[in-house]
């Protein structure tokens, strides 16, 4: 009977839910009461929703555990050694037997995140052994040429992950065609869309997989020199990746004449940005990483003419790197099996919002957000209503529930006047206020607008300013109007994406959910009852019983009645706080 | 390089592919606006404004950074573009907490410069500052004494807690008025050669002079018709002597009579003046005809003998030269403005035993002049406020004996913003009284127009409901499009300033109509506001300005003021510079320079459509020579560019992102702990007011002359371009020269020009005879070097060149020492400090510009960025711009 093996889950959100003090009990166990388990870690698996997630290899059959603490973790070992059995109502994956979470798994293609909850990703030997460095290694063993490998990834189909959606090959193409001594390559780990965590995930989890990737960018387009710009809000991807990165040059992946290619030099470093959205745009990351300013500039010239220290320059996002070498491994046919016509392989998201199952998941172009939504994600918590799913972040829109039959692709999305984006996907029910939601993302943009071009600078704080009106009661006939105007420039009149999508949100809400702004405009009222300067709450007579415990918790007074008797709430006093809604216990108040 | 072919606004044109479509705009006479590129710096593409629309391209474009290819269509002002470039400029503005100009200058009707005038008072240039105010108003001395003073009212001193008085504007144009009219060569405008057009002005008061004035300057012949046997109108025969002086009137309205106007008296139209003859013999008319008839108290006994009219009272007295004997009678006068002030205040001086001033709301809404009550309370008139006559008593022979009067209450605000009063129901009493003089308006006699429109052919003079002439709000044309009106006469009974304002309206637009022109009124010019954003606050306006109490008007004293003398006295010479000093120059420095304001006013820019959160920050007045302005920046990065790209001293930056942007100084440094070069480039680069000159005396903004010059503060020989008022050196800028092709300059050239108005420089030869300085003669002086450098043999002596003399005159004094003097020994003073080590091994003269194409620079010693600041930049320019790499071989001492 083999050694029982624990794995316990230690990416950032497996750490935030408790996996760290998970990890440090069963060392305790280990050391103190001499435990005969092996213990080791890896990262995120994408089941957000069941973290701290510990994987239990109990003789070669592997268990994953949701929602484990402490206590539960001593059970667990407890009973796998007595026998050697599963509790089976803490299961969320195995082999074995069904789970409830099954369906989560299943509809998911794993490319990109092949490795991450998987291996340890501090050892890149765990790496090697499930086909890492394979895809450089055939590159050296089988002579083929940059023009064989952009091909390559050309004919695979792999569009930009980062949001932009251009041909990966192409672009690679284009750096390659400028001649020159010094070129470099990038990758872009600036993730930044709140809500969004796909590039932490692959970093955290799969660090050579994004390493490997950028090495055979940097031979097609004959680079020496390449740069991973991650945000420093990303303490342990950065750990990680400068362990794989000293691995790398160890093993000779980074180096001088790498896998014995001549002349193939390469060398990686992590450049820590200092948590400004707009340096994802690839000029202002440049700048950063020139040291100036992180400000856009305007193309063309294209950093693939001239880009960092005015010299022709690649950049892809992590996610896209993370492809790289398993197109190349296994095939761009095998990867241009997956997906539509003109939106190949995989799309990894973070599903996030009022759904049942939130977390990272990959799934096949392809796929209809009514799947994603329903299947992998379980529906909408509390059996609410789906009312929209925003796409792309602050950059993106939303997408009605009437459209769920919408396919996940580049160009299906783009249709509805949503964007790919780099994965965001959040959840909206019907207590979301349509208004309020874009509000939020433009407040985002608005403040992380850098200040150089006139419209976003002041557009989006004009556009803020007359939501914030709308949806504190403020707003007035000609509101819609004027943030459509206001929109159509800024689109129109930024330099970089960051203006040229901040309006979308705004954009998508007015089209979809025009109604709502004239509710809040018109009739002073937030269908959703969401914005609670729009509320009125009042006590339902027949329902009151008089108990006096609304008037006691109103921090204003605003409640007047005495015991057995009929409250009554004085609305010039109400600051709508809800105290008095959520202490009732007869369901004697009611917002309107 | 190659050529392409491209079209723009549907013109094909041939060009060059490495251009941007700005440049080559700009090469073909396209204007396309922009607010962030500057020709010396890399193209930047932030404020927007110089968008394009090319077909086939995703949204605008902007044509500084855009290079033309093959085939492009482009277009640089269509609806699209220009309303891009419209949204820009009102997002722009909505955070743009600035005024382009004062209060003082917006509420004057006539628009009269007072910012500019006061910055020449404080230079003694007291014939500029009436030049620059008779641009507007002719009259300034009669306006110095009795304007109704719209400006001081809206002087932001008004708002400074402990002070709460505005600058003494009117007391200053007074001074300097007074000043030019007693001097022997006091101010005359240029008049253009003669059109042969003839105008008609209908009334010789404020409006009619005025238009005569502006008309006459114009090259028209102006002919003055005035019924009465004075010229003057309502300021002869409505306002006091002692107010205004009938000698002092004369004189000015001498100023308008010397340019060639003629003045026929005692001619009245529709009595011995035919609009037939005018018709004949002009080619325009021009009515200026004032508001004569006074109106009555509209209360039942008014027709009882010793009730009269105020104005009717002044005029009487005038007409007749015989002054009213009110000994031991007592006046009651009607009403709360300056004309009953000026009633009240003639009773007394009529010798009135009691002057009583009736007026239905309280002393805080009466329209007179709050000097003017002060004064008349001090003279001994007494006021019944709140107080409404309601009958008028006579004895059996119709006889005034006494007014009956009602008490008021204040209600509620009406129309106006006063509270409206309401009587006091019994509260009725009496006053005896011997004289009523009822002051509470005017109204207009327009008799005449029955003789105008039996001999107009070609449209018909109509009166409003309320009997004021008819014309078009904008041109002030009438009906009848040869005859225009200005004045009291259209807007009913004003002030002195709105006459002369309308004037200013009326003769041009007569002018545009005899010169065959469109009449078109002058275009509405965009001026930004802080009153757009906030009520004013003193904080705002007072900048570098300390509590400053203002000099108060000496006056006649009160006892001595039973005749008709002028009780003001005027400011001295001493007291008009002092006040001068209270000037918050609340109007933009850059009122005539800001690209900002240009373009908002070309494309019709609204402040107010995208009013929102606005920044409001300190101005920055820590360095000595830079002003720093956030609340005019508009963030085009053009300032923190040069000063890197440039001048290398990278000392301003961009803090913070988005709407809370700003630029300032690195790393939270005062400009002067930077290591900013005082070169004042960013100056020259700002597209608004933001950075601008800190000067130490009040830059106005006033219109200046202009010279360019080569600057003499080093070897490099920059052209310069020395911006002058009179000869006052107020700026001076880099010209495009034959070294400096961009324009720049360093610190000593951009600042270094206090010296052309120090008053006490050198300017001729002086000798020193015991112990004491003499002037002499250059003639004097050449002969006394001359003996000196003869006294020695020629070795013994030395010449010296000066480190600012330019090639020319180096070579000059060389030529001097060898040829006349015969002696080699030569020197300049600039090498006096120098060590051995320079040796002359270099080709002579390489010209500047090869730095730009340089593949590597040595520079030996490290003075070049202080003593040649110029060709510093140059040599910073090609680092930024091609990465050139500069090796510095110095003493470790000097790096």
């Amino acid at each position: 009977m083999e050694k029982l093996k624990l794995i316990v889950g230690m990416g950032s959100c497996g750490i935030a839910a408790g996996a760290g003090k998970v990890f440090d009990k069963i060392k305790y166990l280990q050391n103190n009461e001499q435990l005969d388990i092996d213990l080791d870690q890896t990262s995120c698996v994408g089941m957000c929703y069941r973290e701290p997630l510990v994987e239990i290899i109990d003789n070669n059959i592997s268990y994953l555990y949701g929602g484990i603490d402490e206590e539960k973790v001593e059970e667990l070992i407890e009973h796998h050694q007595k026998f050697h059995l599963p509790i089976k109502e803490l299961v969320v994956k195995t082999e074995e037997f069904k789970t409830i979470d099954n369906e989560f798994t299943d509809s998911q293609v794993k490319i990109a995140l092949r490795n991450c909850g998987y291996i340890n990703p501090e050892r890149i030997e765990e790496y090697i052994a499930n086909n890492g460095y394979k895809a450089i290694t055939k590159i050296a063993e089988n002579s083929l040429s940059q023009e064989q490998i952009i091909q390559n990834i050309i004919d695979s189909g792999l569009r930009g992950r980062g949001g932009g959606g251009f041909l990966t090959g192409l672009k690679w193409r284009f750096a390659n065609n400028n001649k020159n001594a010094e070129k470099y390559i990038i990758c872009n780990a600036d993730e930044g869309d709140p809500g969004a965590f796909m590039d932490r995930s692959v970093l955290e989890g799969d660090p050579h997989s994004v390493i490997e990737g950028m090495i055979i960018g940097a031979y097609a387009i004959g680079a020496n020199d390449g740069v991973i710009y991650c945000r420093a809000e990303y303490p342990l991807a950065i750990k990680r990746l400068n362990i794989a990165l000293a691995q790398a040059r160890e093993k000779g992946f980074l180096g001088k004449n790498i896998c014995g290619i001549k002349n193939f030099n390469l060398d990686i470093h992590v450049k820590e940005g200092a948590g400004a959205f707009v340096c994802g745009e690839e000029t202002a990351l440049i700048a950063s990483v020139e040291g100036e300013r992180g400000m856009p500039r305007k193309r063309p010239p294209f950093p693939a003419a001239s880009g960092l220290w005015k010299k022709p320059t690649n950049i892809n996002n992590v996610e896209t790197f993370a492809n790289i070498p398993w197109i190349i491994f296994n095939g761009a046919k095998e990867y241009a099996k997956y997906g539509t016509e003109k939106s190949k392989g995989t799309k990894v998201f973070a599903l996030t919002g009022k759904i049942n199952r939130g977390g990272l998941v990959e799934v096949p172009m392809g796929i209809t957000i009514k799947d994603i939504i329903y299947k992998l994600g379980g529906g909408i918590q509390n059996g609410k209503k789906f009312k929209a799913v925003q796409l792309g972040g602050p950059s993106g829109g939303c997408i009605p529930a009437y459209l769920d039959d919408t396919i996940v692709d580049y160009d299906s999305v783009n249709a509805t006047g949503a964007i790919m984006g780099s994965g965001g996907m959040v959840v909206m029910d019907e207590s979301t206020c349509m208004v309020d939601m874009a509000r939020f993302f433009l407040d985002f943009t608005q403040k992380e607008s850098c200040g150089k071009c006139t419209f976003c600078r002041i557009g989006t704080k004009r556009m803020l300013e007359i939501l914030t009106r709308i949806t504190e009661g403020e707003g007035k006939e000609g509101d819609i109007e004027k943030l459509e105007e206001l929109s159509y420039q800024i689109k129109d009149s930024s330099l970089c994406g960051l203006g040229q999508t901040a309006p979308n949100p705004v954009l998508t809400t007015i089209k979809y959910f025009r109604n709502e702004y004239e509710a809040h405009i018109r009739d002073k009222k937030c269908p959703a009852k969401s914005c609670t300067k729009l509320l009125t709450y009042e006590v339902i007579s027949e329902n009151c019983t008089g108990c006096t415990i609304c008037a006691v918790n109103c921090p204003t007074n605003a409640i007047d009645g005495g015991k057995k008797t009929i409250h009554f709430i004085r609305q010039d006093a109400c600051i709508k706080c809800g105290a008095c809604l959520t202490k009732c216990n007869f369901d004697a108040i009611k917002i309107s | 390089m190659s050529q392409i072919n491209i079209t723009i606004d549907g013109k094909l044109y041939k060009a060059d592919n490495e251009q941007t479509i700005l440049e080559f705009c700009n090469e073909i006479g396209i204007k396309i606006p922009t607010l962030c590129h500057d020709p010396r710096l890399e193209p930047y593409s932030s404020c927007y404004l110089c968008v394009v629309e090319i077909e086939g391209a995703r949204g605008l474009q902007t044509s500084c950074s855009t290079k033309m290819a093959e085939g492009m269509k482009i277009q640089t002002n269509n609806e699209k573009v220009r309303a891009s470039r419209k949204m820009a400029l009102d997002l722009l503005q909505s955070n743009h907490f600035a005024s382009c100009q004062a209060p003082c200058k917006s509420s004057c009707p006539a628009g009269v410069d007072v910012q500019g005038y006061i910055s020449l008072i404080e230079k003694g240039l007291y014939h500029e500052a009436v030049k620059l105010i008779k641009e507007v108003n002719p009259l300034p001395a009669i306006c110095g004494r009795v304007c109704v003073r719209p400006c001081e009212a809206a002087c932001n001193r008004n708002f400074m807690e402990n002070e709460g008085t505005p600058v003494g504007i009117d007391y200053m144009k007074r001074f300097v008025a007074d000043f030019d009219l007693n001097s022997k060569n006091h101010y005359k405008p240029e008049i253009q050669s003669s059109t042969g057009k003839k105008v008609a002005v209908i009334g010789a008061g404020p409006g009619g002079l005025s238009a005569a004035y502006f008309l006459q300057q114009k090259g028209h012949q102006v002919d003055i018709f005035e019924a009465n046997n004075h010229a003057g109108g309502w300021l002869r025969y409505g306002i006091p002597e002692y107010r205004l002086p009938n000698n002092l009137l004369d004189k000015e309205i001498e100023t308008i009579t010397e340019l060639g106007t003629n003045l026929f008296l005692n001619q009245k139209l529709g009595e011995n003046l035919s609009y037939e003859k005018l018709k004949k013999e002009y080619n325009a008319t021009i009515l200026t005809i004032g508001a004569q008839k006074g109106t009555l108290l509209g209360v039942e006994g008014e027709e009882a003998e010793g009730v009269y009219s105020g104005i009717d009272f002044l005029r009487n007295m005038e007409q007749t030269g015989q002054k009213y004997d009110f000994s031991g009678k007592t006046i009651v006068v009607v009403g709360g403005g300056n004309t009953a002030m000026d009633c009240c205040r003639t009773s007394i001086r009529c010798k009135a035993e009691k002057t009583y001033v009736i007026y239905r709301r309280t002393e805080k809404e009466m329209p007179a002049n709050p000097i003017e009550i002060h004064e008349s309370k001090l003279e001994g008139v007494e006021y019944l406020f709140l107080t409404n006559p309601t009958k008028v008593n006579k004895d059996e022979n119709g006889k005034l004996k006494s007014i009956t009067c009602v008490k008021m209450t204040l209600g509620e605000p009406d129309s106006s913003g006063r509270r409206r009063p309401i009587p006091e129901e019994g509260s009725e009493f009496e006053v005896n009284a011997d004289y009523i003089l009822a002051a509470i308006g005017q109204k207009v006699n327009a008799d005449f127009i029955t003789d105008i429109n039996k001999f107009a052919e070609n449209g018909e003079l109509k009166l409003s409901k309320w009997g004021t002439i008819q014309a078009n709000e904008k041109t002030l044309q009438t009906d009848i499009p040869s005859i225009f009106a200005a004045g009291d006469g259209v807007t009913g009974a004003a002030t002195i300033i709105e006459a002369i304002a309308q004037a200013g309206i009326a003769a041009r637009s007569c002018d545009q109509f005899i010169m065959g022109q469109r009449i078109e009124p002058k275009p509405k010019e965009f001026l930004s506001k802080k009153s757009n954003f906030v009520k004013a606050s003193p904080k705002a306006f007072m900048g570098k300005f300390e509590y400053q109490l203002r000099k108060e008007m000496p006056v006649l004293d009160e006892k001595n003021r039973i005749n008709f003398g002028e009780v003001e006295l005027g400011y001295t010479e001493e007291m008009a510079l002092q006040e001068t000093a209270r000037c918050f120059e609340c109007g933009c420095s850059e009122y005539f320079s800001c690209d900002l304001k240009d373009y908002s006013t070309e494309y019709g820019a609204e402040q107010e459509k995208f009013k929102g959160e606005f920044k409001a920050r300190p101005v920055d007045f820590s360095h000595p020579f830079i002003e720093i302005d956030n609340n005019k920046c508009i963030l085009c990065s053009r300032c923190v560019r040069i000063c890197k790209d440039v001048v290398g001293a990278g000392a301003l930056g961009l803090i913070n992102r988005g709407f809370d942007t700003y630029v300032a100084p690195s790393m939270g440094l005062s400009l002067t702990e930077t290591a900013c070069e005082s070169c004042g480039l960013c100056i020259s680069t700002c597209p608004t007011g933001a950075i601008t000159e800190n000067v130490k005396f009040k830059s106005g903004p006033v219109k200046m002359d202009s010279f360019e010059t080569i600057c003499n503060y080093c070897s490099i020989g920059c052209k310069l371009t020395i911006h002058h008022r009179s000869g006052f050196v107020m700026k001076v800028a880099g010209a495009n020269g034959l070294v400096n092709k961009e324009g720049n300059h360093c610190k000593f050239g951009k600042f270094g020009y206090s010296f052309y108005n120090d008053k006490t420089r050198i300017t001729k030869p002086l000798l020193k005879e015991n112990g004491e300085f003499k002037e002499i003669s250059f003639e004097k002086a050449f002969a006394i070097i001359a003996e000196k450098i003869k006294a020695v043999k020629p070795e013994e002596n030395a010449f010296y060149a000066g480190a600012r003399l330019t090639n020319e005159e180096i070579y000059l004094i060389q030529k001097l020492a060898r040829a006349g003097a015969k002696t080699n020994n030569i020197s300049s003073f600039h090498y006096a400090q120098r060590e051995n080590g320079y040796i002359k091994n270099s080709f002579d003269n390489v010209p500047f510009e090869e730095i730009s194409k340089a593949g590597k620079v040595f520079l030996f010693g490290a003075e070049l960025n202080n003593d040649n600041g110029v060709v510093s930049f140059m040599v910073q320019n090609a680092r930024a711009k091609k990465n050139t790499s500069i090796d510095l071989i110095t003493r470790l001492e000097d790096r």
